[in-house]
C-alpha cells in the first residue's frame, strides 16, 4: 500500500478557484444543500405528489377517477364540514387581528414590560393546542374558576357553557395563535423607521391621523402575512375540534373529515382527496388576501437612504 | 475676502419676505437622561429671519436642543417663548413647525406630491389649494417632474429636496434641519447647500440648523452657535467665529489646527509672548486674560501660516522640514514638523515644496491666538 | 417657567390595551394553573380549590398511561430530529446565505412550504405513503415525518444568523491559508454557536409540542407525549381527570424547560418572525 506523501506546499500555493457552471453552482453547494433540499422533495413535495394520486384512485365501491371528490361534495354532511372549518378559521383569523394590530402598535417602541410580555405570550403558542384544550375542560368549566369568577362578581347568573360547542373551538384557537400574531406583527410594526411617525407629528398629524395615514399602510405587508398565515392554520383545526367542541356536529372539521376517512374507514383514497381540498381551499384563501395586498402599498418601510 | 456683517448681508438680499415670527426665546433649557446632563440651561435668541446654526461634536447637546424645540422632547426645565408667548405645554403638531430630518423620514408609501401636501391635508387645505401649493412649492426645488413617483425610485439629493419641500410647504413659523446633509456625497452636499442659501434668501424661514460640519455652518448661517457637553461655548457671526474663537475648543473645532502648549512669559495690552517647552519664543494675540506663568495654548489656522523658502530669520519664524505633501487641487498641505514641538500644518498656494525640503515658516501674531489652557 | 407634564395620565386607549394583555395573560395562567393543581387533587368538587392534594395520580398516570416509555420516546425523537435538521441544515443555511445562484428563490420557497403549509394537509398523505412502505408506526417513521417542518425551520434560522457574520472573517482565515473545512470548524462554527443553540433548542421544542404529524405516523408505542395526552383526554370519561392532569402536567415541564433556556438565546418575537 502506497503511502500518502504529504505536500507541506501544497496549502500554500494559491488555490484553483472551483469552476462554476454558468449557472453560479458548483459541486460544494451541492454538498452543502443538496440534502436539505432532497430531505424536503422526498418528503414533503412526493408525498403530496403520491396523494394526489391516491386521491385520484377510485376506492373499492366506487368508480371514476374523481369519484373520492366527487363522494365528498355530494355528501352533506362531509360538505358541510367546509363551512364548520370557516365559521372557526374566519371568526378566529379577524378577531386575532382586531386584537393584534393596535396592541403591536402600541407595543412598537421598546417598553419596560415588552421583553416579559413577549415571554408570556410565547408560553401558550408553544404549549399549543391539546394543552391548552385540556386545560379550558377545568378552568373554562361549568364549576371551573372562570365561570366561579363571574358569578361571585354577578356577572353572570348562570355558568357560561363555553365547552364541548364551538365557542370552546374558537376559545382555544384565539388563546394559541393570538400570541403568533402578535409576535409577527410586533415585529413588523417594530421595523417601521419612527421618524415617519414624527414627521408626521411635525407636519400637525394626530395620533389618530398618524395610525390611519402612516402607520396602518405600512404595516399592510405584515397585515396580510398574518392574515393568511393565521388563517392557514386555524383553517387546520383538529385536536381541540374534538377535546372542547363538537365533533359530531357543529365542530366536526375538515381536519377531522379527513383523519376519519383514512383512519376509521380506512378509505385512503378519500383521507387524501379531503387533505388536498383543503390544501386548494387554503391557497385560495392566501391568494385573495395577497391579491388584496398587492393592491395597496408594497415597499419598504423606511424613507429614504439612512 | 471682505468682511461683511450679518445685517449686510441680508440688506444685499433684500427681496426677503418678512419673516412670519419676530422672536424666538428659549430660556434656560435643561433635559437629563438618567443621570447624563443632555442639555444644561441652555438660552438663546434668534431673531425672525435669521438661519442659526447649532454647531458641535456628537453628544454636545445640539440634537437635544432641537428635539426640545420641535415638541418632540420635553425639557426637564425651561422655557421655550415665541413671540412672547410660552409654547412649550403645545404638541408638536400644533407648533406649525417644519422639520427636516437626517434620514430625510419621507412617507414610503404615498408619491412626492402627496408627500408634500401631507401637511397640507392636516390643515385642511381644499384640493385646488392644495394642488397649486404643492406644484409652487415642487418647482421651488425644481423636482416638478418627479411629482408621481415614490421616495424609493429617487435619488439622495432629491430624497433630500422632497423632504425640504415637504417642511415649507405648510408655511410653517420656523424651519428645523437635523443635520440634512450628513448623508450626502461630498458634491452633493456643496449643491445643497447652495441650494439652502438660495431658499433662505427666497422664503426668508427662521431656520434652526444643527450639524457638526463646521464648514457648513460658516457658510450657511447668519449666526453660529457653538455648543459643548450639553452647554453654548460661543455665539457670534461666522466671521466671528473664524477669526476669533472663544476658547482652545472652539478654536479647535473651527479649524485651528496647530495647537502648541506654551507659557505665557509676558505680557503687554492684548499681545503676549509666549514660550514653548522647547524654548523657543513667540509672540502672540491674548484671547483669554493671562499672566504671566500662566500655561496656555498657542493655535493658528494652516492657512495662516506662511511658507518661505528657508534662511528667514524673523520674530515668529521657526524652522522646519517639510514631512507630508498633500496636494488639493489649488492648495498644498504641508505637515511639518519644526522647533516648536508638535507639528505644524499649514495651507499653501506655493506649490514647490517637496518631502525633505527645509523651510522656514512664520507664525503671524495678529492670527497666532492663545487660550486658556483647558483640562 | 418649569415645564409641566404634557403627557399626562396613560390615555384611555393604553388603559384598554394593559387591560387586553392582562385578561388574556389571566386566562391562559389560570388555564395552566387548573391542570397543575388538579394534577395534585385528591379529588375537587366544584370548589375554588381542591378538597386535598395527593401526588398519587402521577403515580397512576405513569402507569397507566406507560409513561416512562412515552417520555423516552418523545426525548429521543426530539432529540434525533434536531441533530439531522441540524446535520442538514446548517450546511444548507451557510449555502443559501453566502451564495447566490440560479433557482435560490425557488430553492428558498421550497424549504419554507413545509412551515407554512399546515402539517394535517400534507401529512395525510405523508402518512399514507409511509404506510405503503411500512415505516408507519414505527419510531423511524415518526422521525422522518417531524423531519418534514423541522428542517427548514432550522434553514429559517441559520440562513439570516450567517448572514449575519461578516463575510470578510471568512476571506480574512483564508487568505491567511486555512482550508475550507479548516475554516469551517476553526471560524465559522465558534461565531455561529449562539444561532446555532437558538435553533436547536426552538426546534427540540417545536418536535415536542408538534402534534399532528405525530399522531397520524405513530403506532401504539411509538406515541410522543402530546399525542398520549390527546388520546388520555380524548377517553376521560373512562380515566380520572386528575391522572389526565398529571400527564398534562409533565408535559408543560417538558415542553417549558427547554423553551425557557431558548428565551436567554433568543428573541421572543423572531421565533415567530422566522417562520412556524
Amino acid at each position: 500500500m502506497a503511502a500518502t506523501v504529504k505536500d507541506p506546499e501544497r496549502d500554500q500555493r494559491p488555490r484553483k478557484p472551483k469552476a462554476k457552471s454558468r449557472w453560479g453552482m458548483d459541486g460544494s453547494l451541492l454538498v452543502l444543500l443538496g440534502p436539505a433540499l432532497l430531505l424536503v422533495a422526498l418528503l414533503f413535495v412526493w408525498p403530496f405528489l403520491y396523494g394526489i394520486g391516491v386521491s385520484l384512485t377510485p376506492a373499492p365501491g366506487r368508480e371514476g377517477i374523481f369519484s373520492s371528490y366527487t363522494t365528498f361534495f355530494g355528501d352533506a354532511r362531509e360538505r358541510a364540514s367546509i363551512w364548520n372549518t370557516l365559521r372557526l378559521a374566519v371568526p378566529a383569523t379577524l378577531i386575532n387581528l382586531l386584537l393584534a394590530v393596535p396592541l403591536a402598535y402600541r407595543m412598537r417602541n421598546p417598553l419596560k414590560g415588552q421583553r416579559l410580555i413577549t415571554v408570556l405570550f410565547v408560553v401558550p403558542m408553544t404549549l399549543g393546542v391539546v394543552l391548552i384544550a385540556r386545560g379550558m375542560l377545568t378552568f373554562l368549566g361549568p364549576g371551573g374558576w372562570f365561570n366561579k369568577t363571574l358569578m361571585t362578581l354577578g356577572v353572570i347568573g348562570e355558568p357560561l357553557q363555553l365547552l364541548n360547542n364551538y365557542t370552546g373551538v374558537l376559545i382555544s384557537l384565539i388563546i394559541a395563535e393570538f400570541p403568533v400574531m402578535f409576535l409577527l406583527l410586533l415585529g413588523y410594526a417594530s421595523g417601521i423607521d419612527p421618524n415617519l411617525e414624527r414627521a408626521g407629528r411635525m407636519l400637525g398629524a394626530g395620533a389618530w391621523q398618524r395610525f390611519t395615514r402612516i402607520m396602518l399602510p405600512l404595516m399592510m405587508p405584515g397585515i396580510a402575512i398574518a392574515a393568511a398565515l393565521g388563517f392557514m392554520v386555524t383553517f387546520a383545526v383538529f385536536p381541540s375540534a374534538v377535546l372542547v367542541g363538537e365533533p359530531a356536529g357543529s365542530t366536526r372539521v375538515i381536519a377531522l373529515a379527513a383523519w376519519q376517512a383514512a383512519y376509521e374507514r380506512f378509505d385512503y383514497s378519500m383521507g387524501s382527496a379531503i387533505a388536498i381540498v383543503m390544501a386548494a381551499i387554503e391557497l385560495l384563501v392566501v391568494a385573495v388576501i395577497l391579491f388584496a395586498r398587492s393592491r395597496l402599498y408594497t415597499g419598504p418601510a423606511s424613507g429614504g437612504k439612512g | 475676502m471682505a468682511e461683511r456683517t450679518a445685517k449686510e448681508r441680508r440688506e444685499i438680499a433684500t427681496e426677503r419676505p418678512e419673516p412670519l415670527v419676530k422672536r424666538l426665546g428659549i430660556r434656560n433649557l435643561t433635559k437629563r437622561f438618567g443621570d447624563l446632563v443632555a442639555l444644561n440651561d441652555f438660552n438663546l435668541e434668534v431673531e425672525g429671519g435669521e438661519f442659526i446654526s447649532l454647531l458641535g461634536p456628537s453628544g454636545c447637546g445640539k440634537t437635544t436642543a432641537l428635539n426640545c424645540l420641535s415638541g418632540l422632547l420635553e425639557p426637564d426645565d425651561g422655557d421655550i417663548e415665541l413671540d412672547g408667548e410660552s409654547i412649550l405645554n403645545v404638541p408638536p403638531e400644533r407648533r406649525q413647525f417644519g422639520m427636516v430630518f437626517q434620514n430625510y423620514a419621507l412617507f414610503p408609501h404615498l408619491s412626492v406630491a402627496r408627500n408634500v401636501s401631507f401637511g397640507l391635508e392636516m390643515q385642511r387645505m381644499s384640493k385646488e389649494e392644495m394642488r397649486d401649493r404643492v406644484e409652487e412649492v415642487l418647482s421651488l426645488v425644481q423636482l416638478e417632474e418627479h411629482r408621481d413617483k415614490h421616495p424609493a425610485q429617487l435619488s439622495g439629493g432629491q430624497q433630500q429636496r422632497v423632504a425640504l419641500a415637504r417642511a415649507v410647504a405648510t408655511r410653517p413659523r420656523i424651519i428645523l434641519m437635523d443635520e440634512p446633509l450628513s448623508n450626502l456625497d461630498a458634491k452633493l452636499r456643496l449643491e445643497m447647500r447652495a441650494e439652502f442659501r438660495r431658499l433662505h434668501q427666497t422664503l426668508g424661514l427662521t431656520t434652526v440648523y444643527v450639524t457638526h460640519d463646521q464648514e457648513e455652518a460658516l457658510s450657511l448661517s447668519d449666526r453660529v452657535v457653538l455648543m459643548r457637553g450639553g452647554a453654548i461655548q460661543q455665539i457670534g457671526s461666522p466671521e466671528e467665529a473664524y477669526t476669533k474663537p472663544a476658547s482652545a475648543y472652539a478654536a479647535n473645532f473651527l479649524g485651528y489646527r496647530n495647537l502648541v502648549p506654551v507659557q505665557v512669559t509676558a505680557v503687554e495690552e492684548a499681545r503676549a509672548r509666549i514660550k514653548t517647552g522647547t524654548d523657543v519664543e513667540l509672540s502672540g494675540t491674548l484671547v483669554d486674560t493671562l499672566s504671566p506663568g500662566d500655561e496656555a495654548v498657542a493655535a493658528i489656522r494652516p492657512e495662516d501660516v506662511g511658507v518661505f523658502p528657508q534662511g528667514r530669520e524673523e520674530p515668529n519664524v521657526v524652522s522646519a522640514t517639510v514631512e507630508l505633501v498633500e496636494f488639493l487641487g489649488r492648495d498644498t498641505e504641508l505637515s511639518m514638523p519644526n522647533d516648536l514641538g508638535s507639528d505644524i500644518v499649514a495651507r499653501t498656494t506655493a506649490g514647490e515644496a517637496r518631502p525633505g525640503s527645509r523651510v522656514s515658516i512664520l507664525l503671524p501674531p495678529e492670527r497666532l491666538l492663545i487660550f486658556a489652557k483647558e483640562d | 417657567m418649569v415645564a409641566k407634564q404634557r403627557s399626562g395620565a396613560p390615555s384611555l386607549s393604553t388603559w384598554l390595551v394593559y387591560a387586553t394583555v392582562a385578561f388574556f395573560i389571566l386566562v391562559v395562567g389560570g388555564i395552566l394553573l387548573s391542570v397543575l393543581l388538579n394534577s395534585f387533587a385528591s379529588s375537587w368538587f366544584g370548589g375554588w380549590l381542591p378538597d386535598g392534594y395527593t401526588g398519587e395520580w402521577y403515580v397512576f398516570a405513569a402507569e397507566e398511561f406507560n409513561l416512562w416509555n412515552v417520555l423516552v420516546v418523545t426525548l429521543a425523537v426530539a432529540a434525533i430530529v434536531t441533530a439531522i435538521s441540524l446535520a442538514i441544515g446548517i450546511p444548507a443555511g451557510y449555502a443559501l446565505a453566502r451564495r447566490n445562484f440560479r433557482g435560490k428563490s425557488l430553492a428558498l420557497g421550497l424549504l419554507i412550504l413545509p412551515l407554512i403549509v399546515p402539517p394535517i394537509t400534507y401529512g395525510i398523505p405523508l402518512a399514507t405513503m409511509l404506510y405503503e412502505y411500512r415505516l408507519a408506526g414505527t419510531i423511524f417513521g415518526v422521525i422522518l415525518a417531524n423531519l418534514v417542518p423541522a428542517l427548514p425551520f432550522v434553514v429559517l434560522v441559520m440562513t439570516p444568523f450567517i448572514e449575519q457574520i461578516d463575510p470578510n472573517v471568512e476571506r480574512a482565515a483564508r487568505m491567511m491559508g486555512a482550508s475550507t473545512p479548516r475554516m469551517f470548524v476553526r471560524v465559522l462554527l465558534p461565531l455561529a454557536i449562539p444561532g446555532i443553540l437558538a435553533a436547536g433548542l426552538l426546534v427540540f421544542v417545536r418536535t415536542i409540542a408538534l402534534f399532528e404529524l405525530t399522531f397520524l405516523t405513530a403506532g401504539a408505542n411509538t406515541q410522543t407525549l402530546v399525542v398520549s395526552l390527546y388520546y388520555a383526554a380524548f377517553s376521560s370519561g373512562i380515566r380520572p381527570a386528575q391522572s389526565i392532569d398529571a400527564m398534562a402536567a409533565i408535559y408543560m415541564v417538558t415542553t417549558l424547560v427547554p423553551l425557557l433556556l431558548a428565551l436567554r438565546y433568543v428573541n421572543p418575537v423572531n421565533m415567530v418572525a422566522r417562520g412556524r
